[in-house]
């Protein structure tokens, strides 16, 4: 625990005495009646920030607390805005983009108020900070199962829209479950840019692509450049039928063309649930919380163009996963999951 | 390297290569519309650093045109009159009433992307609609050309307009009167008031023109390359523009040339991350903004600016 933790911490155990505005307000034990979920962007992008917000919602609902949701806020002016919702009188802050992690840490510690992060459970603060990570390589290895057999072209892709920890995880578990069916398939990565989130017009012409390198199921991750995907795919003349698979969230609703295969489903409701739990307990910030198949933070959507048979092997290896008889590797650096696409 | 080379002897198929150039045509099509824009501001004296404003909402209303029309044609107009609306204000603040340029271009931007945000929230909610594939013009001979093809002469038709109106700009600057006035107003604006005409007007007038051409950029951004309106879907396009059209030194024969080595470049990232080859992608990235840049370098001597670019003209100010 780092200098500043442990004063804060000691701050947080003996009471309220520092002059600090939100010094006042007790969090161990008390009940929860509002809590705030700030959002990068719009909770409309079928994915981070539409299920942070369903999370958010379910979990205030379970305590019968009020929700207060700022969205589309961006990530430069994010200590003021979460130091306002901790004035506001929110007794839990989600913040929830991992960019926010060092504004929303500040506000914990000088408004004692407890806050969620992201990506950084080494981080914590008992009391007032904890942190959300996700095993997202899972899924990425069901997709993967998926993927490989599905494709007629013998030929996979992958498709980022930034440099992200858990679109590499994904991307990693992808190419390792295609290759636990058929290590002949050929998988295609390509990264639209280091930061190309919201780029539906990269993510068009990337996906276009990879349909003409012969690619026949994509999976593919990025905010609004996922709306590049999906257009690519459902426009896509290639000749025989192209395959999307999402990420996070379930495009389903605007999926007219009938291409969305599956999709990675992150749900954050039982986490979310937990940490509201454990504030009333006085045991947050004592422990991470993780996003795995296990306890249902990941799971793949069943659409019904997968055949029961796939559905049954994407099961059985989940089970093994979940079991530990399967470990997927994890990729945490673009070199490593070029290493993992090159040897699937 | 043997294995990059055996991957990408795989990966270059004739149809892959097709794609491959299409998808930098598709790319440098928005580019085109805009940087010829903003060569007409220039050369008139007006820098347009609004352009990127102007494509966001020529992209909305472009989209929303053709979402509501069904029919692109109908997109592109109201992309277009979406990209006037923007320059009004470039017109009124900065053209007749003098304001800095830069301050309301930048400006511009800023309520581009929030307002076109907050309209597609409002209109459209969590839908995100989207549109069909429109259909392409292939040009009878050309288009059975192998690998080219298929890729340039096959297209939607506003491709082949974008050409022409590279080729009406061009004889706009050089052979017709306006051109001559347009230029004066960037070279020297009290030559041309001397003579009787209107600086302010004709500023006005190619300010206007940049806006129909970013907003028809932005709308062909929505409509034809993703098929939907996504906030921020410009992505910075607007700037780039801003640099095409200095490079090409207000040449619209140059600003087309530009506009497709950045679309190429782009393409070219994508397939170098195909072949496996082992380079960051950031690098691979930066292509296309090192090809401009390359070229800015090796054409920076020659690169001419209007002397009265970005200077309010007051009559009778010195």
């Amino acid at each position: 625990m780092s200098a500043a933790a442990a004063v804060a911490t000691a701050g947080f155990a003996v009471g309220t005495s520092s002059a600090s505005p939100g010094a006042k307000r007790s969090t161990a034990h008390a009940k929860i009646t509002k809590i705030a979920i700030a959002l990068p962007a719009k909770p409309t992008d079928y994915g981070w920030n539409q299920q942070g917000l369903a999370a958010a919602q379910a979990a205030a609902s379970s305590v019968g607390a009020k929700l207060q949701t700022i969205s589309n806020i961006g990530y430069n002016n994010t200590q003021a805005i979460l130091s306002q919702l901790a004035q506001s009188g929110a007794q839990f802050i989600i913040a929830h983009a991992s960019g926010f992690d060092t504004a929303a840490k500040q506000v914990a510690l000088r408004y004692k108020v407890p806050v969620m992060t992201y990506d950084v459970p080494g981080e914590d603060v008992p009391g007032l900070v904890s942190s959300i990570t996700t095993s997202a390589e899972q899924g990425g290895y069901l997709a993967g199962i998926l993927a490989a057999k599905e494709t007629k072209t013998g030929t996979v892709g992958i498709v980022i829209s930034a440099s992200d920890s858990n679109w590499f995880e994904m991307s990693g578990g992808f190419a390792a479950g295609v290759a636990s069916v058929n290590k002949k398939i050929k998988v295609l990565f390509e990264e639209i840019g280091p930061a190309s989130y919201d780029d539906s017009a990269g993510g068009k012409r990337v996906a276009s692509t990879l349909i003409s390198a012969n690619a026949d199921v994509i999976f593919g991750m990025g905010d609004d450049a996922s709306f590049g995907y999906l257009q690519a795919i459902s426009t896509a003349k290639a000749g025989h039928k192209v395959w999307y698979i999402g990420d996070i969230g379930n495009m389903g609703p605007i999926d007219k063309q009938h291409v969305l295969l599956s999709s990675e489903i992150w749900s954050f409701t039982k986490v979310f649930k937990q940490a509201v739990a454990d504030i009333q307990n006085g045991t947050y910030g004592k422990h991470a919380y993780n996003l795995t198949l296990a306890n249902g933070g990941i799971s793949m959507l069943k659409t019904s163009y997968i055949s029961s048979a796939i559905w049954a092997q994407m099961q059985a290896a989940r089970a093994k996963i979940v079991s530990g008889s399967i470990k997927v590797p994890v990729a945490l650096t673009i070199g490593a999951v070029r290493k993992l696409v090159a040897s699937a | 390297m043997t294995g990059v080379l055996a991957a990408a002897s795989g990966l270059f198929t004739q149809s892959f290569v097709t794609a491959l150039i299409a998808g930098g045509v598709l790319a440098s099509v928005p580019l085109m519309f805009t940087a010829l824009g903003e060569a007409i501001s220039e050369r008139s004296g007006v820098l347009n650093i609004g352009l990127e404003g102007m494509m966001l909402v020529g992209a909305y209303t472009g989209f929303l045109g053709a979402y509501e029309a069904h029919s692109m044609w109908v997109g592109f107009l109201t992309g277009a009159v979406g990209g006037v609306a923007a320059a009004v204000l470039m017109v009124v603040l900065s053209v007749r009433m003098g304001l800095d340029q830069i301050v309301i271009g930048i400006a511009i931007t800023l309520a581009g992307e929030g307002i076109t945000s907050v309209l597609q929230q409002a209109q459209f909610g969590g839908a995100y609609p989207r549109l069909p594939a429109y259909p392409q013009v292939a040009i009878p001979g050309l288009e059975s050309i192998p690998v080219l093809g298929k890729s340039l002469f096959d297209q939607p038709l506003v491709v082949y307009f974008g050409v022409v109106l590279v080729g009406a700009v061009a004889f706009m600057f050089g052979r017709t009167r306006f051109g001559l006035e347009l230029r004066a107003a960037g070279e020297k604006p009290e030559a041309l008031d001397a003579a009787g005409v209107s600086v302010l007007n004709t500023r006005s007038y190619a300010t206007l023109a940049t806006g129909a051409l970013a907003g028809l950029g932005g709308a062909y951004l929505s409509v034809i390359a993703t098929g939907t309106f996504t906030p921020f879907m410009t992505q910075g396009q607007g700037y780039m523009a801003i640099v095409i059209a200095m490079l090409a030194r207000g040449r619209p024969a140059w600003v087309a040339v530009a506009s497709f080595v950045f679309g190429i470049s782009l393409s070219i990232s994508t397939a170098l991350q195909l072949t496996g080859i082992n380079i960051s992608t950031d690098v691979i990235n930066m292509l296309p903004f090192a090809a401009i840049m390359l070229a800015l370098v090796v054409f920076a001597r020659s690169a001419y600016l209007p002397p009265a670019l970005a200077v309010p003209y007051v009559r009778g100010a010195r």
